[in-house]
């Protein structure tokens, strides 16, 4: 019995050495810290702007309010270290500095071309990093994007989060967190891939931001961009969204429909064809018609051939276009072709794996079928014609 | 110093074991407990057993026929007037000529010719006739008899049988049990017309000599729990019996425990359906509570209702009490544990409301739980306690004063009496657990708040194990759960049709059961391997 209460006791002692009351921190001394912009300041030192919350603002969370009642406050403090950095702001502040809730992470263009390793190994290793955190670049300063702030939505942050969670879903951007990140940085072949984020028209009192373009990275350093039909290309290839639509607009054949994907598969297979290993990327997919200028009776099986193939071409352009875009300027893999060789065809693979980056990927023959269907057109099957 | 203090109290202990009397046998103040033949010395006795009650009524009177002197004693309100003055007075002292003339006027004649009482015996010792005087029995003392007749005259107010006050029921019978042990009993005879239900009286030793019947069905109850239950209740010693609880508390495997391994059962209905399932009752009078053992923890989240409604509705609600046990248990610490240690855990939005909602709360959330349980505690307790026409007050007070006021005066976050509501609204869905749900939620809540989720886990873990050490009369209390036969199951976390629940999906098991039971490794004290071998 003694023996019991002894052990009973020891290991309770014990425990509080993992955990208690020290690190206990009432919510509200929590400066929860939603975004985080890296630069890259003047002398190599680094710039980091946070976008903080005030909970006076956040009174009447989400919609409205008035620009008296701001709901975040920007800082920005420059160091030579990341550690330095946010002690530099946590200095400042009243409550406890708190990064698990971290929406993002915008990289500014001049310190992605730099290299983001050093921003990586910080955040991954540090006690308080949010894995599910997502990972955007930006053209020119990363403050700007801290900055903006939109109308619809009192937090920033929520709004730019929100919105590409949007884009990746409607297959018009993609949605890399800091654990995909990290994997494809780890990865041997692999490189990443992340949204850039814009802001438009901020002049005419509608500004809004645009995540429709994407940073395409060779290991840690951003290379170049790619554009909204390279990015859509992109999106087909990762076999990742829930929704797509193809605006179709043949001249040749005078087609114009909107076609609304609601089933797909992309296989990315590759073969030896004449000792050389060729990429097969097949796309098949399943939609609806949701929208057409009037002209096509689908009721005739070759207006209905005719679209299906139209569609096909357009996914095609867009899915060549990327791949053309990243072999010929990036010479970076950021599909993954690598692995995929390396998994299907090990053998080959041992030959290729020294010189893959600066060889073979660019010279890489990629051979992309497209097999599109239209299961229905919707309530109507012809258009209203007046 | 406290080895000093336990001795004292061992000695004083002893002391107390050396100067008292043995409750089972009644000490009278006379000092020849046999009856006399003369009346005039029975009358003495009488008086100076009961030393002049008020409510002892002592009649003498004068058989015409011989001539011969007698009295009758009874106590008053416990016996039927009626029957007295008819059956008894009124034939002994007119009709008297119904006994043949060649008998004598004897107690013996009398008991066979002249009074038309169902019930008679014939006692020849005073602790006998104080016992049926005690329990509303009439006894007649004959001149020049030494035995005297102890005629049922029990009869007294009380109450009416009414529906049951914990545990309600739309569809099931609505009778509960009343304080009259032989109301109790015949409620149960009424639901087992079978001769195999056994009611057993035992006399309590206790200065209240109350009576206590324990029931069960002999050819479906373990004989050797019934012989537990006896001996446990028969090694009782104390002073008073007045309620349920006071056999409760003392036949109990682990009486220090925060669970309670004995079962109450509040109507008849329920008694018939755990002693079917092989359980024993224990009906004490003076009490509208039935005790019945073995008792399992997954009778906790049995209710009456459950059997009365269909099976698929049955098990949704098993399992919302399930979950409703351990959010009420758990849900103060789990909020304090990740507001204040792994927020990180909390989606963001939450996190912010919560900032937002705490911002002007002076204290950290402990002791703002704290503090909103015990006035939650206060104000149920209040609730149960009051007068009927204070109850309005209490009501205004507690859901508008510090529901309301002490959210918007800033001493409560609205988030946390959420928390409390929900966690008191829960708890009163289990009714058996009650008051371990009350004494447990505020230590696992501090022990969130010194190791949070942590310390969460870690009094969960406690529980489970103290749990898997508890027994019920040598039955395993945890019991199906830790035997892991599914068969078993078919009764607990959802409880399957009636027509699927063959012999095996009960935990207790008897004689009648075999072959499917698993009882060996139910019950440590008893192997059933020899009965399989039949």
């Amino acid at each position: 019995m003694n023996k019991k209460l002894i052990l009973i006791v020891i290991i309770i002692l014990i425990s509080t050495n993992i955990t208690g009351c020290w690190d206990m921190v009432d919510p509200k001394d929590r400066e929860v810290i939603l975004a985080i912009g890296v630069d890259k300041a003047d002398n190599g030192n680094i710039m980091l702007t946070f976008q903080n919350t005030i909970t006076g603002g956040l009174g009447t969370y989400q919609r409205g309010g008035s620009e008296l009642n701001k709901a975040v406050s920007i800082v920005s403090t420059t160091a030579s270290t990341f550690n330095e950095a946010i002690n530099l702001y946590a200095r400042r502040l009243e409550g406890h500095l708190y990064l698990e809730h971290i929406r993002y992470i915008v990289i500014g263009e001049a310190f992605a071309r730099e290299g983001v390793a050093p921003l990586m190994d910080f955040f991954v290793r540090y006690h308080q990093s949010n894995s599910q955190c997502l990972i955007l670049t930006c053209k020119d300063k990363a403050t700007d994007i801290i900055n903006w702030q939109g109308k619809e939505n009192k937090i920033p942050a929520d709004q730019i989060v929100s919105s590409i969670k949007m884009g990746s879903n409607i297959a018009t951007a993609i949605h890399e967190n800091l654990h995909q990140f990290i994997l494809n940085l780890a990865s041997n072949t692999t490189s990443p891939s992340i949204t850039r984020i814009d802001l438009v028209n901020q002049d005419s009192g509608f500004g809004g931001i645009d995540v429709g373009n994407t940073g395409v990275f060779n290991k840690d350093k951003l290379m170049g961009w790619l554009n909204n039909i390279e990015t859509k290309g992109l999106v087909w290839m990762s076999n990742k969204f829930n929704s797509n639509r193809v605006d179709v607009k043949s001249e040749t054949s005078n087609i114009s429909l909107t076609y609304d994907v609601t089933n797909y598969k992309t296989t990315i297979k590759p073969k030896v064809d004449n000792d050389k290993i060729k990429i097969i990327l097949d796309v098949y997919t399943e939609g609806r018609i949701i929208q057409q200028d009037g002209s096509l009776d689908f009721t005739v099986s070759d207006v209905m051939n005719k679209a299906e193939e139209d569609i096909g071409k357009e996914i095609k352009t867009q899915i060549n276009a990327c791949i053309l875009k990243v072999q010929r300027d990036y010479k970076t893999d950021i599909f993954g072709f690598g692995e995929e060789i390396h998994r299907s065809l090990p053998s080959k693979w041992k030959s290729m794996q020294s010189n893959w980056v600066t060889k073979e990927f660019p010279s890489l023959k990629v051979e992309v079928n497209i097999k599109a269907k239209i299961t229905n057109t919707e309530l109507m099957t012809n258009t209203i014609k007046p | 110093m406290m080895g000093k203090y336990l001795k004292r109290i061992k000695s004083n202990k002893a002391l107390n074991d050396k100067n008292k009397v043995s409750n089972l046998e009644m000490k009278l103040d006379i000092e020849d407990t046999n009856i006399d033949t003369k009346i005039d010395e029975n009358i003495k006795k009488i008086s100076s057993i009961f030393k002049n009650s008020y409510d002892i009524n002592i009649r003498s009177f004068t058989i015409k026929k011989d001539n011969k002197q007698a009295f009758i004693v009874n106590v008053e309100g416990l016996s039927d007037k009626t029957i007295i003055n008819e059956n008894i007075l009124g034939t002994l002292m007119q009709d008297i000529l119904k006994i043949p003339t060649n008998y004598d006027i004897t107690i013996s004649s009398i008991k066979e010719y002249a009074i038309n009482v169902y019930k008679i015996i014939e006692v020849d010792s005073f602790e006998n006739v104080v016992d049926g005087i005690l329990s509303g029995c009439t006894v007649l003392f004959l001149e020049g008899d030494n035995t005297a007749l102890q005629i049922e005259t029990r009869s007294w107010e009380h109450r009416n049988i009414d529906t049951p006050q914990i545990e309600n029921v739309v569809k099931g019978p609505h009778e509960a049990f009343t304080e009259t042990l032989q109301i109790n009993t015949a409620l149960l005879r009424l639901k087992i017309k079978n001769p195999n239900l056994i009611i057993e009286s035992l006399k309590s030793r206790s200065d209240t000599r109350t009576d206590i019947c324990i029931a069960y069905l002999n050819n479906i109850a373990d004989s050797e729990i019934v012989e537990e239950v006896r001996r446990r209740i028969n090694s009782i010693d104390m002073d008073g019996i007045i309620g349920a609880e006071y056999i409760e508390e003392c036949i109990e495997d682990k009486p220090l425990s925060l669970f309670t391994v004995i079962g109450n059962v509040e109507t008849p209905d329920k008694l018939a359906s755990k002693l079917l399932e092989g359980r024993v009752g224990i009906i004490i009078d003076g009490t509208p509570i039935v005790l019945t053992v073995p008792y399992l923890f997954v009778e906790n989240f049995q209710v009456s209702e459950d059997y009365y409604s269909r099976a698929f509705w049955a098990s949704q609600l098993r399992l919302l009490r399930f979950v409703a046990f351990h959010l009420t248990l758990y849900l103060p610490g789990i909020y304090v544990a990740l507001t204040c240690y792994n927020p990180g855990v909390l989606p963001d939005s939450l996190l912010l409301a919560m900032r937002v909602t705490r911002e002007r709360i002076p204290f950290s959330p402990i002791v703002e739980a704290i503090i909103m349980l015990i006035i939650f505690e206060a104000l149920r307790e209040a609730g149960v306690r009051m007068p009927r026409p204070a109850g309005q007050a209490v009501s205004i007070v507690g859901a508008l004063v510090l529901g309301e006021v002490s959210v918007n005066a800033g001493i409560a976050s609205p988030l946390m009496v959420i928390v409390v509501a929900l966690t008191g609204i829960l708890g009163f869905i289990l009714t058996p657990l009650n008051d371990l749900i009350g004494s447990l939620r505020l230590p696992i809540l501090i022990m969130a708040s010194i190791f949070g989720l942590y310390g969460v886990v870690w009094s969960y873990l406690f529980i489970i194990i103290h749990l898997a050490t508890l027994t019920s009369f040598g039955v395993i209390y945890m019991s199906p759960f830790m035997s892991f036969n599914f068969k078993d199951f078919k009764d607990t976390l959802i409880r399957v049709p009636r027509w699927a629940m063959n012999a095996g999906s009960k935990a207790i098991k008897g004689k009648k059961t075999e072959p499917v039971d698993n009882y060996g490794k139910l019950v440590p004290y008893k192997n059933k391997d020899g009965d399989k071998a039949k």
